[in-house]
């Protein structure tokens, strides 16, 4: 019976476990990026999830009808700058609460990419066509001889590679530059904001078609790079859980990243265990109950040092 | 002097312009797609009314939405952002369905309420988690409810898949509830629709009821607007938040339960596909007026049935409507979009001018 | 008045001169108030907690690398940060978050911010408020060196102490209305006291002299947490009587509110007891506290004591909702309800008088009198805690309110009134207590014997022995 535990956890943990965890981390590091820009402009936009659908299919469409996986990339990312930018007018300048525009947001990808499918190529629910072309991997060719090293370095699409200098780079905007700076400080104290100068709602528009972007290019990754086709209903939470992982890392994109891989890699051992019929439900639902705890625990933790400095009895003359 | 008939006035011109405007682009699309937009319309009553299966089964999803809906509005009213009405849909579906099939046979009388009761306290315990972390710790209701979906979706996966099993089923699901558990089929077969209808009414009936006639719905909409005002004249604005929130999710798992006990008889899996979002849309699209929730709720259901009523005759899928009801919101909710008084003043303007140049000839 | 200047309100009338040009008003704001060299430090500071001090200080006028417009260049800005800080000898920790400071480097923080701009008006809102004695005495410090340097300073406040140790010229305000200006070397403290409290007298009635009862509200001993050091109440002990009014004098910020919150339940009382009646009702429920015989009219109308969305009716009966007649088993009747609202609106005079009206679109002294209609409107009250009751409200109306504050009084309650109106105090409460940084600096009995100079020196710190 040992023998046999300690086979099946050889199987489930071995390297290629690296391989398969990173695969599947990265359409949630994008939609992951997507949530923590517009956090840190105090928007929480759950609208990720709905410009992840529209981006996968308009990258798939686009892709179809220029061949280049590109011009795909670039749909995908502009599709998600226009919704972003719908979504800006409606929550800045119409007043629409921002749960609202994102449930609805959310809703009108799901149906409308279904409808746009059937609409442009006549398929139901799904879409395979060989005129589509995939997201190029990089393969390096030098390490095949041993299939550990090239299990781990080699064959992963550009657009999983990207993810890297994408997650640095929205580090650097935020804390390094002065955009960064402005647009942080609209989201923590915007009336602190207004006396220095800054344009508060520009900053958020700004913000969230950024947001957008990142999120547009997640979807033309889920359709061209995780997956070579386009299917209804495609994003599969993904976008929820990106934003999941932004609050475990409270909105920092490195933390935050740490959340994506902690999703993305529970995901992967869940599904490699279920068919030896442990029951994989907890593996999946591990992240979520972590993520609320953390949560939870650091507002009681705030809560109980803002008490102490309130007090009575302590501080001067007490 | 300001009177609260203006507003309610106000919301309403928005709704029905939103509306025409809605079903204009809806015709112009189908237009657009080549077929004839009156055809459209048309197939889209009969995939409503035109049959008693159809008619069946846009009774079987009103009876689940305006159930959904009626829950969400309370909790809407507080500003509570629920979308942990679908967890709680999943955890009251599968906690309806376990005391109908562990108990022995009992009578209908007794066995509906306290499969229902069953629900609707695990669906509240569920949601009170999310509540007391937004009312007594302020964390943003909107992240942790989408966490707690997937906890209760899991949740109820490992159970159909490890304790509640039914053996030999292809989908995993639990065992199937005693006959008497089932709700009586209303006379509309070969749709499922059911007498669970009567405990949906009866359910908006109850919001409605609490939230205008009673102290309760009278702290709820007073903590709604101003809650340092209620806090000052005593009522406990915190508490009033938590127990609303655990209201409308116990409600949320009621409507699972009639899912369960009128139509399927048994917890399946991936048996909701959002159907608490369908609810909170039809709360959504009237802009959480309570009197025309059922209105809107029917209207939701009889897109659902009529939308795909429209695709089997005319090709035009039935996802065309389900962009246009979540638009329809969109344009419900902004506040200026159709702003009458400005294109009062604006007609005005055109006749002042016209007069104006009629005196000058 | 300040937040004019700096732009941060619009100016309806009159000039503004800097370094002796005329400013064009039409298009002044925050902004340009910055660019012509107008720095201010808020009494609420202006800064984003969560982020460093130093991210602070450059928030909006960020130095960047060189051959990079994005690129921040946080060296440049450190270095002449340091030349600030070596040279007014401000201890500040540039890489702190700012929640983790004391206030008195959050205020040191902006003074830094302020220069960093090129203020070379530097205007101070009640700076020491939110002070300890030896962080004032450290800024007067760093004032001092400021002002040998060329810097002008606007210095508003309401310690008379401070302002003649600090200032050349001072010019006295009041009720938004300017005084006079007068050099330091011309004046003296008790002189100021006066010309500051300075009595205008328009009303005319006469309080009433009732005979005075058994003790309704004790308060022992109590401690009150706030989220401003010098608003946090210690060791707080007084009594009011059935038919006497208690005045609670104090210039704002100096632990009224809190008090008063305390008492109504709003907020907890870390230490010492508060009974109504023979009830405890230190850290009770408000709805308790209003059962044991309170009526509370609370300090701000607009936050608390309305709820502007909802028709008069329903303000009017709030608070006893879940009492009869109001609703039965629960059951709310709007019959009911609007039948005493009627009757309250014709009592307390409320115009206009329809019930169904929103209570946002009343003027100040109606809506005020709504909440006063609310409170004594109600049977069984033993105690009116009256916060700031006219604050706001038209003088027509102010007179109305008074005047059943003192009927209430006759009637048998005892009466507890917060308010930094002076005229008020004196000419409505028996007996007198002040406040002073949270504490009690004295209590006075309101007769012939009560000076302007007495009462102006126990709010400012209670010297009143050593002067008079």
């Amino acid at each position: 019976m040992l023998a046999n535990w300690s086979e099946i956890l050889e199987k489930i943990f071995s390297y290629t476990l690296i391989h398969d965890g990173f695969v599947a981390t990265v359409p949630i590091f994008y939609a992951c990026m997507c949530a923590v820009i517009s956090r840190q402009a105090n928007i929480v936009n759950i609208a990720a999830e709905g410009i992840i659908m529209f981006g996968a299919f308009f990258g798939f469409a686009a892709s179809y009808f220029t061949g280049s996986w590109i011009c795909g990339v670039l749909a995908g990312m502009l599709i998600g700058v226009l919704v972003s930018w719908f979504m800006g007018k409606a929550y800045l300048n119409y007043k629409v609460n921002i749960f609202v525009v994102g449930l609805s947001v959310n809703m009108i990808a799901a149906s409308g990419t279904r409808f746009l499918l059937n609409a442009i190529f006549g398929a139901n629910g799904n879409f395979v066509s060989d005129k589509v072309q995939a997201i190029a991997k990089v393969n390096l060719g030098f390490l095949n001889k041993s299939p550990v090293l090239s299990s781990l370095f080699s064959g992963y699409a550009v657009t999983d590679l990207f993810i890297i200098p994408l997650v640095i780079a929205v580090w650097y905007m935020l804390y390094k530059t002065v955009w960064g700076l402005r647009l942080r400080s609209v989201g923590l104290n915007p009336m602190a904001s207004m006396t220095a100068g800054i344009d508060v709602r520009k900053k958020q528009m700004q913000a969230l078609l950024l947001s957008g972007a990142c999120a547009g290019i997640g979807g033309a990754h889920l359709s061209l790079g995780y997956s070579c086709f386009f299917i209804e209903g495609m994003s599969g939470g993904k976008g929820f859980m990106g934003m999941a992982a932004m609050q475990f890392g409270n909105a920092n994109p490195l933390a935050a990243g740490v959340g994506c891989v902690f999703f993305g890699m529970s995901q992967s051992v869940a599904s490699r265990i279920a068919p030896w019929g442990i029951p994989n439900q907890f593996v999946s639902m591990f992240p979520y109950v972590a993520t609320t705890l953390v949560l939870a625990i650091t507002v009681i933790i705030q809560r109980m040092k803002r008490r102490r400095e309130e007090s009575a009895l302590v501080g001067k003359k007490a | 002097m300001l009177k609260v008939k203006s507003e309610k006035f106000e919301t309403t011109i928005r709704i029905v312009l939103a509306f025409v405007f809605s079903f204009v682009l809806f015709g112009v699309v189908i237009a657009i797609c080549g077929h004839n937009p009156i055809d459209a319309f048309y197939q889209l009553f009969r995939g409503g009314f035109g049959s008693k299966f159809n008619f069946g089964s846009l009774i079987e999803d009103f009876i689940m939405i305006l159930t959904i809906a009626s829950a969400y509005s309370l909790t809407r009213r507080i500003g509570y952002f629920n979308l942990g009405l679908e967890g709680s849909f999943y955890l009251g579906a599968m906690f309806s369905a376990a005391p109908a099939f562990l108990l022995p046979d009992l009578p209908k009388i007794v066995i509906i309420p306290i499969s229902l009761a069953c629900g609707f306290i695990v669906a509240a315990l569920y949601g009170s988690i999310c509540g007391i972390l937004k009312a007594y710790y302020n964390v943003n209701e909107a992240c942790t409810t989408i966490l707690m979906n997937y906890v209760a979706m899991f949740f109820c996966d490992f159970m159909i898949n490890n304790v509640w099993v039914s053996p030999g089923s292809p989908i995993p699901q639990t065992p199937r509830v005693q006959e008497n558990a089932m709700f009586a089929k209303l006379p509309l077969s070969p749709s499922r629709a059911s007498t669970a209808i009567f405990v949906a009414f009866l359910v908006y009936i109850f919001v409605y009821f609490l939230t205008f006639r009673t102290t309760f719905g009278f702290k709820i909409r007073n903590v709604a607007t101003n809650a340092r005002f209620s806090d000052t004249v005593g009522m406990k604005s915190k508490r009033v938040v938590l127990a609303t929130v655990m209201l409308s999710c116990g409600l949320g798992g009621i409507a699972g339960g009639l899912e369960v006990l009128g139509i399927y008889g048994s917890f399946i899996q991936n048996f909701s596909q959002n159907s608490a979002f369908q609810g909170i849309i039809a709360c959504l699209l009237v802009n959480n007026n309570l009197a025309l929730v059922p209105l809107s709720s029917f209207f939701i259901s009889f897109t659902r049935a009529g939308g795909s009523g429209m695709e089997y005759y005319t090709g035009i899928s039935s996802a065309l409507i389900y962009t246009v009801t979540p638009l329809m919101i969109l344009f419900v909710s902004m506040e200026k979009m159709f702003d009458y008084k400005r294109f009062f003043r604006f007609v005005r303007k055109i006749f002042v001018r016209n007069k104006e140049m009629n005196v000058k000839e | 008045m300040m937040k004019i200047l700096y732009g941060m309100y619009p100016i309806d009338q009159g000039e503004i001169f800097l370094n002796g040009e005329k400013v064009d008003l039409s298009k002044y704001n925050t902004h340009s108030a910055i660019k012509h060299g107008i720095g201010m430090v808020h009494q609420e500071f202006m800064l984003v907690k969560e982020m460093t001090v130093l991210e602070n200080i450059i928030l909006g006028v960020e130095p960047t690398k060189r051959n990079s417009k994005m690129a921040l260049d946080f060296t440049a800005a450190r270095k002449k940060i340091n030349h600030y800080i070596e040279n007014y000898q401000m201890n500040v920790h540039l890489d702190r978050k700012v929640l983790n400071i004391s206030v008195g480097e959050m205020q040191r923080v902006e003074i830094i911010k302020a220069l960093y701009r090129g203020a070379d008006v530097l205007i101070l809102d009640e700076p020491t408020a939110v002070l300890t004695p030896q962080e004032a005495d450290k800024l007067f410090e760093i004032l001092d060196i400021m002002r040998k340097d060329g810097v002008t300073i606007v210095f508003i406040s309401h310690k008379l102490k401070e302002v003649m140790a600090i200032s050349d010229r001072i010019s006295v305000m009041r009720g938004g209305k300017y005084v006079a200006t007068v050099h330091k070397s011309d004046t003296t403290i008790p002189e100021l006291a006066k010309m500051m409290v300075g009595r205008e007298v328009f009303l005319d009635g006469k309080r009433s002299m009732v005979e005075v009862g058994e003790p309704v509200l004790q308060v022992k001993n109590v401690y009150v947490p706030s989220e401003r050091e010098l608003s946090k109440n210690r060791d707080i002990s007084f009594m009011v009587r059935a038919g006497e009014v208690l005045g609670v004098a104090g210039i704002d910020g100096n632990g009224q509110s809190e008090l008063g919150e305390a008492i109504a339940g709003l907020r907890p009382v870390e230490k010492g007891e508060i009974i109504l009646g023979d009830k405890v009702i230190s850290n009770k429920a408000p709805h308790y506290v209003r059962d044991c015989g309170l009526a509370h009219i609370p300090e701000d109308r607009n936050d608390r004591g309305l709820n502007k969305e909802h028709t008069v009716t329903y303000n009017l009966v709030a608070a006893e909702i879940g009492d009869a007649p109001f609703s039965k088993y629960s059951i709310i009747s709007e019959k009911e309800m609007r039948k005493v609202s009627e009757e309250r609106i014709e009592r307390f005079d409320i115009r206009p008088r329809d019930p169904r009206n929103l209570a946002m679109g009343f003027s100040g002294g109606n809506a005020q009198k709504i909440v006063v209609a609310r409170e004594l409107g109600a049977p069984g009250k033993k105690l009116l805690l009256a916060a700031q009751p006219t604050r706001g409200v038209d003088i027509g109306s102010i007179e109305g309110i008074r005047r059943l504050i003192d009927k209430a009084k006759r009637e048998g309650l005892g009466v507890l009134l917060i308010s930094a109106d002076i005229d008020e105090i004196l000419a409505l409460s028996d007996r007198i207590i002040v406040m002073y940084e949270g504490r009690i600096s004295g209590e006075v009995v309101n007769d012939e014997y009560l000076t302007d100079e007495k009462l102006g020196m126990l709010m400012l710190g209670g010297e009143a022995d050593a002067k008079s």
